[in-house]
């Protein structure tokens, strides 16, 4: 018989040491793994800019290519199709949309006094997709892919990567506007709602019904180039199916949360109350539901090989909405003057920058207007280039003066005030020096394609034409200055803090909603909430 | 109680769903096709027809949703909860996976589009990171303490993580060096393994004199070596294998791979006549 002898085990003498909690990452591990919404909101401002460049380098070569309308020279025949199409989906869907997000998911959730976006990690996907997305985009344009590209490879490539990144902004739309609808604090009924929360709400909503169905669209594309003509006619003809995306009326969608930042902007510059917050609201909400413009593309014609179908623009709700749209424009803008006078206003350049860009988005607005009016014809020629340039020149300026109000909040720093007034009059200016002349000559029948089934329509004033279109690259210059301006003061507030430059400013601007309230936020008792703290202690 | 979200949602449920009829009106559609969903009768341009009534009713249920939560109210949700108020969303720990999802989504669209290997490696990409996003979110959630919910995240996921990452390792390298090897001449290959493997003598001689060296670089330096790797193994990849050849005579039983183009060609001027002969 085997005896074992088993030890005993050595008594518990102190209880298990208890655990080490995790220790966060810093540096560039905590970067590319953030879900901090700042952080996020910052990387997509950083990455759109960057896509400006690709975007505005190819609307510099149009410019320049319209300068003697006798031929394509300057890109060439072969490669006007894809430079148009770099200009248009870089500077819309990599530079102005995902601007416009980076800035909501940095802003929002401060303003409606949450810690967090809804789904952060939802959020870094986004932008992480996004940015992924975002370069093979622009590499399959390199590599003769994109619209007009000829290797059914990198067409294919392209049409994939842009349903990405449609799909991560469309993501990105969920987060933020679930934001704005589920995580405000107590108190804070949407009526009570700031304006730029409540225009990203709606902006969401309105981006959730438009971006699907483009996506469609490229799908249905994606599976024409790849399988054979079955749909669309392959893709030569992927610009004008596309192109409704930043054409009437869905053109006003990038314009939506302007109005939001200027209403926020405004009443705070003038140190007074916005007059009827809740008008401001449904005019956000009206203008919102009227840019809803899917259904303005062109028919699909089961011939495949004719032409397409545009019959939309002279239909009765294509008219109707391009001159409905103006309505609640005109009373953002009535409110706007309105609370100016009322108020003791400061010209402070976040309020030159958010009236620059509102003056912009009326006269894109009237030039929409006149765009539907059949008989001035200016359907395919540059008059619709020009109303364009107004919205998004109007939205870029809008979302640069809410870089500039929101920079406190974002960076820690203020802008300097000098050139960032210097470099909002820039702005405008450049976008009125673009757009005025091709709205000319476009009434003058300039074509809007060059070397498409327009061009021939530059039988005008030709020497007219040529020298508008010399004034309208003038603007584009501009407006080219005007960025790389805006990136260098925005580097330099960005880094100033690390730099240990100049002090940190909380409230600079004494703002009214809850971004500027600090650690101890106030009971909210109205839409003004910090404003009303502040007068209760002076009144007191 | 119809909330502010909702009569937004249902203004342009209704909005939708006019301009819907209207559109299907004006595009040739029947007496009561576009009134009745195409059921009795044409309803038009098809297309543009389904997109507005399908938003109509996103939106219609979108403002459902909303009256059914009454907008997210924080007091709705507090008394849902039985608290005095409800919890505020703090923002999450660090995660990669987002990241690793993107580029796995990218790897998706330039397989389907290029390569089918490259997307058969995103959707695998893409389910490890379903798998982990989703643990790393449940276990977050498991107790109030981080770092016991650390530990059951660890003791659910390391023994299934550590013997992938080690044969992802090792497959990188295999994969990676292969390609290499098989892309320069033989003499290189040689010269090249010897200078991989002072590296890696390098390395390891480094780390292990130094304990005490800071944990990311560690794993800064191994990201590195795993960039420089795959980086190799993918330019190889595109150049091509060099030129084999079969050699031996006919009676020879095996064959073997001989020489680059230049071996190849230096063998000619050598005078050397078939059948060739293995050159080093």
């Amino acid at each position: 018989m085997t005896v074992t002898d088993t030890e005993a085990p050595p008594a518990v003498t102190s209880a298990a040491p208890a655990l080490a909690p995790p220790r966060p990452a810093t540096g560039f591990a905590a970067l590319i793994g953030t879900g901090d919404h700042r952080t996020i909101g910052r990387l997509y401002i950083g990455t759109s800019f960057l896509f400006l460049l690709a975007s505005g380098v190819a609307g510099l070569l149009l410019g320049a290519e319209r300068l003697d309308t006798s031929g394509v020279d300057v890109v060439g025949v072969d490669a006007v199709a894809e430079v148009f199409g770099i200009h248009a989906v870089a500077g819309v869907f990599l530079f102005l949309l995902p601007l416009l997000i980076g800035l909501a998911i940095a802003v929002v959730p401060a303003q409606v006094g949450a810690r967090t976006i809804a789904f952060p990690r939802a959020a870094a996907a986004s932008y992480w997709t996004y940015l992924i997305g975002g370069g093979i985009v622009l590499a399959s344009f390199a590599a003769d892919g994109g619209i007009g590209g000829t290797d059914a490879d990198t067409v294919a490539l392209f049409l994939a990567a842009m349903i990405v990144v449609l799909a991560s902004l469309s993501l990105a739309a969920i987060c933020i506007a679930t934001t704005g609808l589920a995580l405000r604090t107590e108190g804070m009924s949407l009526r009570r709602t700031p304006l730029f929360t409540w225009s990203n709400v709606v902006a969401a909503g309105i981006w959730l019904v438009t971006l699907p169905v483009l996506a469609a669209i490229l799908l249905l594309a994606y599976v024409d180039v790849k399988y054979g003509p079955t749909f669309l006619a392959g893709g030569d003809q992927l610009y004008l199916r596309i192109s409704w995306a930043w054409s009437q009326p869905t053109v006003y969608m990038y314009a939506i949360p302007v109005l939001g930042i200027v209403g926020d902007i405004v009443p705070v510059a003038a140190r007074t109350r916005l007059t009827q917050h809740r008008i401001a609201l449904g005019c956000i909400g009206a203008f919102a539901a009227l840019s809803f413009g899917a259904w303005a593309m062109p028919g699909f014609n089961p011939s495949l090989d004719g032409p397409l179908d545009l019959a939309y623009t002279d239909e009765v709700p294509f008219v109707a909405v391009s001159i409905l749209i103006l309505l609640p424009l005109l009373a953002m803008a009535g409110l706007v003057a309105d609370t100016i006078r009322k108020g003791t206003a400061r010209l402070v350049s976040p309020l030159v920058w958010g009236l620059a860009a509102l003056v912009m988005l009326l006269a894109g607005a009237a030039n929409g207007a006149l765009v539907s009016i059949d008989p001035i014809d200016l359907i395919n020629t540059t008059g619709q280039s020009a109303q364009t340039h107004y919205v998004l020149g109007a939205a870029t300026l809008g979302l640069l003066g809410g870089i500039v109000y929101w920079a406190p909040v974002l960076y820690g720093r203020r802008f300097p005030e000098g050139p960032s007034t210097a470099l909002a009059a820039g702005g405008l200016l450049g976008t009125i020096v673009l757009a005025l002349p091709e709205l000319i000559a476009g009434l003058l029948d300039q074509g809007a394609l060059l070397g498409g089934p327009a061009a021939d329509a530059s039988s005008g004033d030709v020497d007219a034409i040529e020298a508008l279109n010399i004034v309208s690259l003038l603007g584009g210059a501009i407006l080219a200055l005007v960025a790389l301006g805006f990136v260098g003061l925005l580097l330099k507030t960005a880094t100033a803090r690390r730099d240990g430059e100049g002090e940190a400013e909380s409230d600079p601007w004494e703002g009214h909603t809850l971004e500027w309230a600090g650690d101890e936020p106030p009971a909210i008792t109205s839409e003004a909430p910090v404003y009303d703290a502040r007068h209760a202690e002076v009144s007191s | 109680m119809i909330t502010t979200s909702s009569k937004f949602f249902y203004a342009l449920a209704g909005l939708l769903l006019v301009t819907g009829v209207v559109y299907g009106y004006t595009t040739g559609g029947g007496e009561v096709g576009p009134i009745s969903l195409g059921y009795k009768g044409a309803v038009g341009d098809l297309l543009g027809y389904s997109i507005l009534m399908g938003s109509a009713f996103v939106s219609a249920f979108v403002g459902f949703s909303t009256t059914a939560f009454r907008d997210g109210d924080p007091e709705a949700a507090a008394e849902i909860l039985g608290a005095d108020h409800a919890p505020v969303p703090v923002a999450p720990q660090t995660s990669y996976w987002p990241l690793v999802g993107a580029f796995g989504l990218g790897f998706v669209v330039v397989g389907i589009a290029v390569n089918n290997v490259f997307f058969v490696a995103g959707l695998i990409a893409l389910g490890a990171v379903a798998i982990e996003w989703t643990i790393q979110a449940w276990s977050e959630r498991a107790t109030g303490d981080p770092a016991v919910n650390r530990e059951i995240r660890n003791r659910l996921m390391l023994p299934i993580e550590v013997p992938i990452a080690g044969a992802l390792a090792i497959a990188i390298i295999v994969v990676g060096f292969s390609r290499l090897f098989l892309t320069i001449s033989k003499e290189n290959a040689v010269w090249a393994a010897l200078v991989a493997a002072a590296l890696v003598f390098v390395v390891g001689t480094v780390l292990s004199t130094r304990p005490a060296l800071r944990k990311d670089m560690v794993a800064g330096l191994l990201a590195v070596g795993a960039v420089a790797t795959i980086g190799i193994g993918i330019v190889s990849a595109v150049q091509g294998e060099r030129e084999f050849h079969h050699v031996g005579d006919e009676d020879s039983e095996h064959s073997d791979d001989a020489e680059s183009h230049d071996d190849d060609a230096e063998s000619h001027e050598d005078g050397a006549e078939e059948p060739a002969e293995e050159h080093n």
